[in-house]
């Protein structure tokens, strides 16, 4: 499991050097590129929330040969490429096991296919950047789930995709899901292979108090206006939100023992 | 207003995070999918549901085969982050996909040694790999038979015969009482009906000794069952050929042995440094460290026993049985955890020696057997051991450690002189090739510096009196090694670098068949398929230490590059 905030790449950056959060993260990545590159996987399964989102959370994996992409974001990190091999065969394998299993599963394929590569993301991107010198040896098999309700269909149900992810039937579907992509790894035509599955995700994005109005896509604010537009872009979370100053953990454990209430329904 | 939701998103993103911890670190799913999914509408995750799907991955699996991570979890800003690993243990995972690759080189980036080229294979005690010959598969030795009752605890249980049931023998008595029964004796008086209780408790009494009479007389004739087929083996084994004697190195060999490689130990970091290990190697010595130390291996550290080894492995030259006792005994007192032998050129051990070793081990519980002694008092540890066929007497060996803490050999040893050395032919014609291996060996390796002394040759180092051996036990897990020659770098790390140039050459055994061996022994054993990879990658020095232990993936072993030694092209 590793974030997927490209802040984690660069934790020197003047931008966010105050934090020294940013510098372990940083570091434990590290040490976990370090465990799996050590292990010399075959294939690696990158699990990413942040790709190409179907409607209705349909499962897709990537079917081209390959993918590049970049960890652009804000205006920022669009040095930070990677390239990787995709491992084709995996690729359909697991789609086949995935719609085999009554899975909502696609194979998507960028651009046509071919030649072409896939398109990755920020969220492939990061932490394939960590592993970037096995990206040689070691072959991707890219997921990117999308959740059943909300994100960007949510506002027909104004239900953000925080509360999509949570309902009853997503977690049953994504559970399937894990299933069905273990019992793919352990299936004889991955016998003598070394498999990992790699999750992007980052946990909560509403730490100090925030999280909350940045990611509904319509929040009132205490004047009654709606909130801007440039709350929600990446560009602001980049630049306001690391002045933020965290709260302490004594505060957020009184704030929790205070305020926690059971979600609203 | 906004203060308090403030408050609650914040307090629901701590609540959220701490969930997904708890469920990272113990596996319990509801910690995800409960305590964690109250907490998403408020804490607002992008992955969610991806984390679902982990844990549908870790479904069903058992938990006892993860080893958990938990790196890191941070909050720097308003995103949480968290890092986290769930790896199989390495001895859980299967066979075929058991990696080999259990860690690296604690070197700094650039950073180059110098090492010498290496012939070694390795083996342990579980397995023994005869380079030079056919596989030798020895069998394991029966446990120590009991001893035969004596007269009097025969007669002492004749005697409790005789007090319970008379001269009655127990098949008479049988036979009597079960003609005793009938309807008719209900009839007869209380006293009587009282004699009866009294018999049939006695009868029950004897049906007992019986059936243990029985079962001793079953485990007796099991233990002589195994004890033909032990000497059966041993039969099998004299006819066995002799093993030949290493001929002495080629010039190319010479020439070989004189080029100093330059090994750039970074790219070892693509695996080719790889310890393969059965599994009681692999729980208490190699992988060590490994587990420990986030898959760092310093077990390459060949260290003196005076020196701190506590927790680590030490790498030692043992030219001797008592050689390597000695040293196994200081290092395991110092806390050493494994100890990799390395034959020096004159270390030759031979299937005798072996077979000792193996006795040594496989009787552990063998009367006169001190098991605890070694690592507890300064006595030798001796014991009995089976006979075996041994015409070689090891050469050279130390008789005393430096501190003078261990005198092993159970028996008054000659007297060192130099003449009573035996030069080893291998050692002499290398002197002058590799100048460096004799100073390195004491500097590095040798427990007992005694530089300033002959090693005498002791004339019965292993001390028989025609049935048995007195050996040494080793108080440690001990990883064979032989080798012609090992690398030595200069900080006094130390690694063996399996030179499969020299591997079919002199040899003149193929991989596989090198192998085999390994395979018959099963557990988790090299393939064929794994082992004659090697092969292909002449110009690759590719470093590992095989206990006859788990295959690895050799094939991408291949492509890894191991060993740098490119540089070493210019020496032809």
């Amino acid at each position: 499991m590793m974030p997927h905030a490209p802040m984690v790449l660069s934790p020197r950056d003047d931008q966010v050097a105050h934090l020294p959060e940013l510098q372990e993260a940083h570091e434990a990545c590290v040490a976990l590129a370090d465990q799996i590159r050590e292990r010399r996987p075959h294939a690696i399964v990158l699990v990413t929330p942040h790709g190409v989102s179907v409607e209705q959370g349909v499962t897709g994996v990537y079917m081209n040969a390959w993918a590049r992409g970049s960890a652009a974001w804000s205006g920022g990190f669009s040095s930070i490429q990677v390239q990787a091999e995709l491992d084709v065969l995996a690729s359909r394998g697991l789609l086949k096991a995935f719609k085999d299993a009554g899975c909502r599963a696609r194979g998507v394929e960028f651009f046509g296919g071919g030649r072409a590569a896939a398109q990755l993301g920020w969220a492939e991107v990061v932490p394939l950047w960590f592993l970037d010198d096995i990206l040689g040896f070691s072959r991707f098999v890219v997921i990117s789930q999308g959740v059943g309700e909300g994100f960007a269909f949510g506002e027909t149900h104004c239900m953000t995709r925080a509360e999509a992810q949570s309902m009853l039937g997503s977690v049953t579907e994504m559970t399937k899901v894990g299933q069905v992509l273990s019992d793919w790894a352990d299936s004889g035509e991955n016998k003598e292979k070394r498999i990992f599955v790699l999750v992007s995700a980052a946990l909560s994005h509403s730490h100090g108090g925030h999280g909350g109005r940045l990611n509904r896509n319509r929040h009132e604010l205490d004047d009654g206006s709606w909130a801007p537009e440039q709350l929600l872009s990446p560009r602001y979370l980049s630049e306001y939100v690391p002045t933020l100053v965290p709260a302490s953990p004594r505060s957020r454990l009184a704030s929790l023992l205070l305020y926690w209430q059971p979600p609203r329904a | 207003m906004r203060s308090h939701d403030s408050a609650e998103h914040d307090a629901a993103a701590e609540l959220y995070d701490q969930a997904v911890e708890f469920w990272l670190r113990t596996l319990r799913a509801e910690g995800l999918l409960v305590t964690a999914r109250k907490a998403v509408p408020l804490a607002q995750p992008c992955a969610y549901h991806v984390l679902v799907i982990l844990n549908g991955v870790l479904d069903g699996r058992n938990h006892e085969i993860w080893v958990n991570s938990m790196l890191s979890r941070c909050a720097p800003t308003n995103f949480g982050m968290c890092v986290a690993s769930l790896l199989p243990r390495w001895d859980r995972l299967p066979a075929e996909v058991m990696d080999t690759h259990a860690g690296n080189l604690l070197l700094d980036q650039g950073e180059e040694y110098e090492v010498m080229t290496v012939k070694c294979w390795f083996s342990d005690f579980g397995d023994f790999l005869d380079l030079h010959g056919e596989a030798i598969v020895l069998p394991e030795l029966p446990r120590t038979p009991t001893p035969v009752k004596s007269e009097s605890e025969a007669g002492s249980q004749a005697g409790r015969f005789a007090t319970g049931q008379g001269s009655r023998q127990p098949s008479s008595h049988a036979n009597r009482s079960t003609a005793g029964h009938g309807p008719g004796r209900t009839s007869k008086q209380g006293s009587e009906a009282a004699d009866e209780d009294n018999e049939d408790d006695e009868e029950s009494d004897e049906e007992d000794q019986w059936e243990s009479m029985l079962s001793e007389e079953n485990k007796k004739n099991e233990q002589q069952e195994a004890h033909i087929a032990w000497l059966e083996e041993q039969e099998r084994l004299k006819k066995l050929p002799q093993r030949t004697p290493t001929p002495p190195p080629t010039k190319a060999e010479k020439e070989l042995a004189q080029v100093r490689f330059r090994v750039v130990f970074t790219h070892m970091r693509e695996g080719c440094l790889v310890v393969m290990s059965r599994s009681h190697v692999h729980d208490s010595a190699l992988l060590y460290l490994d587990t420990d130390t986030n898959a760092k291996m310093s077990m390459c550290a060949c260290l003196q026993v005076e020196e701190e080894i506590c927790g680590r492995i030490l790498v030692v030259f043992a030219e001797t049985l008592e050689h390597l006792h000695e040293q196994c005994v200081l290092a395991s007192r110092a806390g050493c955890i494994g100890v990799i032998v390395v034959g020096a050129p004159d270390a030759e051990f031979t299937l005798e020696e072996y077979k000792v070793l193996r006795s040594a081990r496989s009787s552990q519980s063998a009367p006169g057997g001190q098991d605890s002694a070694l690592t507890t008092s300064h006595s030798p540890a001796s014991g009995l051991g089976n006979v075996s066929p041994g015409s070689r007497v090891p050469t050279g060996g130390s008789t005393r450690s430096p501190n003078g803490h261990v005198h092993t050999g159970a028996t008054p040893r000659s007297p060192q002189t130099p003449a009573s050395r035996k030069p080893s032919t291998r050692e002499g014609s290398n002197k002058g090739s590799r100048p460096n291996t004799q100073s390195s060996r004491f500097r590095y390796g040798r427990v007992s510096q005694d530089d300033g002394e002959d090693e005498g040759a002791t004339e019965h180092e292993i001390v028989t009196d025609g049935k048995n051996y007195l050996f040494f036990k080793i108080p440690i897990p001990v990883v064979w090694v032989t080798a012609e020659d090992a690398a030595y770098v200069s900080d006094g790390t130390m690694v063996s670098i399996y030179w499969h140039e020299n591997l079919l050459i002199p040899v003149g055994l193929t991989a596989r068949v090198e192998y085999h061996p390994v395979c018959a022994f099963g557990a988790r054993a090299h393939t064929h398929k794994d082992v004659t990879l090697f092969a292909p990658v002449p110009d690759h020095a590719c470093a590992f230490i095989c206990t006859g232990g788990a295959a690895g993936d050799c094939e991408s072993r291949k492509h890894a590059g191991v060993v740098d030694n490119t540089k070493t092209a210019s020496r032809n």
